[in-house]
């Protein structure tokens, strides 16, 4: 056998090059033992750099070290094909072979031989793992639209990586990219770094360009975000994107996060190491949490009102006490500021939305056979991107709709003298404090006749009141739960199935759905649309014989309140909370004083019909209140709408839908609070 | 005539030996790479008479620029030798499905590459 004639110096230099780069990547990879996360990439490098030294080391005919390198390898083979899972004993064994390999090298480079005993134990080690043994399933990458051709050449290790993102239920994408020979892999790196922001760059398969000196790459990329997200991601880069397995996670999982804005005009040409834009991707939990803390604020900044109050009720208006008020009132300015950019920085342009009906149209197309156009306009209307989000599902509804059952087949069209390809309109624009979308084809229209015909079949209206309603009354039956099924109305009125869904999940969103539809040629769905959502958590609570939205932010705690509990001091009721005197404030009588009987002292009287109340402990420190209502209905995330300059309510911060119990007015209990306090300031003064 | 020999390899001790057992045959020029980009941008640039390549490497692995070479009228004559290493049976298999003309199991004796290039290269030893 010939020897090798390399130096050992060398291989000496190559040996602690890797080790010290393993042992780098290795401390990081065990910092996500404890939350369970091993990054796949990370994890491979790991693998190859203990592949290369057991290769080098067997080559060079060092048997102890190309025996525990195996055996490093094969732990990490295991590991990164999710066969092992990583813990801390089996980190630490690994932390010791490569003390081991490092004295290895040491004694190697003094030209010592190493002794092998050290070896075996690590090695037992190492063989026997406790980390507990995961079950993988084996089979092909079944169930996706990808190449044998691309199939055929991933390696094993490739292939797991692609079933881990399958069965994950994340997207796969073949993304093809061309670049010029020169700069190819310049340009790779930026669009793998860049794709890597948003999932798993599987695999890079080259094959020859379109031209003599272009190099053509298909990019087999896995991603937890839907398709639209990464489609809308990639525009404007001159890819072909190929989606080949679909997102299977249920709807609206993608929907965590806000883009604050996207680049959308990278060139590759300018491949630097600069990062490519300066905005920022922020989940919205968070943007929603800081919201929250600005809800918090206000609170506080409620209190400092009070204590304002107090202070010029008990000094008079002295300098201090004129000066607290007064900042007091750029405070709530400034956070008035804060809470006003908070929104805006959740506006996303609606063509976020619309860009993803381009590609479902034309899978629509495809499955119906129809011809179908779809136009745009308006895309840079921004919304909430909370409101883009559940508009996705309704949106699409209406599109689906119009395509089955709205737009004709393209002989049927042509017969009718129209153009054999229906165009579908899907416009939006701000009009005040909404963003309006419609929705728009050139289809069948609707029948009014054959609505009218149905609602009075279903008892909706009876024969001679249906013929005096107007066109408009007759169209509203479509939002009638039940009332338009595929197998009957759709057919004849062509449009309207699962309308009442869509109408429920506008009205959710407080928003508006209208209908304009000419028999043969075409109908206009118009859905108005709030532009601003603060979204805030409630408490839905009943006062008398109204129901009453409570902000949760300001709440402290919930108790339940017998009439006997309710306590009298200097005229004023007080609840003793833990040695606490609180002043309670009883919901139904703030806010209608005038009409309520007077209420008797005790609490008794009116009381014992009802024999337990619901008290809600509001406000901080000084300013705390307990707020009496009947009880708590339920709580969950309310949309306050503002009730306009003109309709200020001292109390009140608006209103809210709440779809099946209708409209209630929010409370601004921080208000109530501050109003409170200055009565009872009176009173006792 | 000189025959162009491309080594593609990321480990620079294997990359050394690989080349200390060919550089013996008679008449080589030998080019080594350290990735499989390196080996994409060197292919057009010289008409090579041998591919010897790793399986397991960072950017595109050893499969992959097998599928290039292999699928690539200008390239597909080219013989490609792929060293893998003991364990990644399926990954040989799918190499020589792919097209590699033959496999060599690290850590290879250094006399059987030789072979296995005059083979291809239809050399004789250096005088």
């Amino acid at each position: 056998m010939t020897e090798p004639k390399i130096d050992l110096h060398e291989f000496l230099a190559e040996a602690e090059e890797i080790i010290g780069e393993l042992t780098g990547n290795l401390l990081k990879l065990g910092e996500g033992i404890d939350a369970g996360q091993m990054e796949p990439d990370l994890l491979n490098s790991i693998f190859r750099a203990a592949h290369t030294l057991k290769g080098i080391s067997g080559m060079f005919g060092f048997t102890e070290m190309a025996m525990l390198t195996h055996k490093m390898e094969d732990m990490f083979d295991s590991l990164r094909m999710g066969r092992l899972s990583l813990n801390h004993e089996i980190m630490n064994g690994l932390f010791e072979a490569i003390d081991l390999i490092n004295e290895m090298l040491v004694t190697k480079g003094r030209g010592e031989e190493f002794g092998m005993d050290r070896v075996e134990s690590i090695v037992a080690r190492l063989e026997h793992p406790t980390g507990a043994p995961i079950a993988v399933v084996f089979g092909p990458a079944e169930d996706t639209d990808i190449d044998k051709g691309i199939l055929n050449v991933l390696t094993e290790y490739e292939e797991h990586r692609l079933k881990e993102n399958i069965k994950a239920g994340n997207a796969i994408f073949l993304i093809g990219a061309e670049f010029t020979l020169t700069v190819f892999d310049e340009g790779l790196v930026e669009l793998t770094g860049y794709l890597k922001s948003a999932g798993e760059v599987i695999a890079t398969l080259p094959s020859t360009g379109k031209d003599k000196d272009t190099l053509h790459f298909d990019i087999l990329f896995g991603s937890h975000k839907d398709t639209a997200f990464v489609e809308d991601m990639l525009k404007g880069r001159n890819l072909a994107v190929k989606v080949v397995k679909e997102h299977f996670a249920p709807s609206g999982a993608g929907a965590g996060q806000a883009e604050v804005s996207i680049p959308s005009e990278l060139r590759l040409e300018e491949t630097t190491l600069r990062s490519v834009s300066n905005t920022v991707r922020v989940d919205i939990k968070k943007l929603d949490s800081i919201m929250n803390t600005v809800g918090e604020l206000s609170q506080l900044k409620a209190s400092i009102s009070h204590i304002a109050d107090k202070i010029r009720l008990e000094m008079g208006s002295a300098g201090p006490a004129i000066e607290l008020s007064k900042t007091s009132r750029a405070l709530e300015k400034r956070l008035k500021e804060l809470q006003e950019s908070m929104i805006e920085v959740r506006m996303v342009p609606v063509h976020q939305l619309f860009d993803k009906f381009t590609r479902v149209i034309r899978k629509f197309s495809r499955e119906t056979g129809k011809e179908i156009e779809l136009v745009t306009s308006g895309g840079d209307t921004e919304l909430d991107k909370l409101i883009i989000e559940d508009l996705a599902d309704p949106l699409m509804h209406i599109v689906r709709n119009a395509i089955d059952h709205g737009i004709e087949t393209p002989a049927e069209r042509e017969k009718r003298g129209k153009p054999r390809a229906g165009t579908i309109n899907l416009m939006a624009y701000p009009k005040g404090n909404h963003v309006v979308i419609e929705v728009e084809d050139d289809g069948r229209g609707m029948s009014i006749e054959a609505i009218r015909k149905k609602a009075v079949e279903s008892g909706l209206i009876d024969e001679a009141s249906s013929h005096t309603i107007s066109r408009q009354s007759i169209l509203e039956f479509i939002f009638v739960p039940g009332f338009s099924t595929k197998d009957e109305v759709s057919e004849v009125s062509g449009r309207g199935v699962g309308m009442d869904v869509v109408k429920k999940n506008i009205t959710n969103m407080s928003g508006t759905v209208d209908i304009d539809t000419e028999e043969g040629s075409g109908t206009r769905i118009i859905l108005t649309l709030p532009i601003t959502l603060a979204i805030i958590q409630a408490l839905v609570t009943a006062a008398g014989a109204k129901r009453y939205a409570m902000p949760l932010a300001g709440v402290q705690e919930i108790l339940n309140i017998k009439p006997s509990d309710i306590k009298t001091m200097e005229r004023k009721e007080v609840y003793i909370l833990r040695g606490r005197t609180i002043p309670v404030l009883r919901l139904e009588q703030f806010f209608k004083p005038a009409a309520a009987s007077p209420h008797p002292p005790h609490g008794g009287g009116q009381g014992e019909e009802k024999a337990e109340m619901c008290g809600i402990v509001a406000g901080l420190a000084d300013s705390m209140l307990c707020i009496l209502v009947d009880n708590i209905i339920s709580q969950q995330d309310v949309v306050i709408k503002s009730l306009g300059k003109l309709l200020k309510v001292a109390g009140i911060a608006g209103a809210t839908d709440l779809g099946d119990m209708g409209t209630v007015l929010v409370v601004d209990v921080a208000g109530i609070i501050t109003a409170a306090g200055r009565g009872m300031g009176e009173r006792a003064a | 005539m000189s025959s162009k020999i491309l080594i593609v390899e990321d480990s620079s001790t294997t990359r050394a030996m690989i080349t200390s057992a060919v550089e013996v045959i008679d008449d080589m020029e030998i080019f080594e790479s350290k990735s499989g980009f390196e080996a994409l941008k060197l292919l057009p640039h010289h008409c090579f008479n041998l591919i010897i390549t790793d399986i397991n490497m960072p950017d595109i692995n050893g499969l992959e620029l097998v599928s290039f070479v292999k699928g690539n009228p200008e390239y597909k004559h080219i013989p490609l030798i792929i060293i893998t290493t003991e364990g990644s049976e399926r990954d040989k298999e799918k190499g020589l499905s792919l097209g590699a003309n033959e496999y060599l199991v690290k850590p290879f004796n250094p006399e059987e590459l030789q072979k296995l290039v005059k083979k291809y290269l239809k050399k004789g030893d250096r005088l």
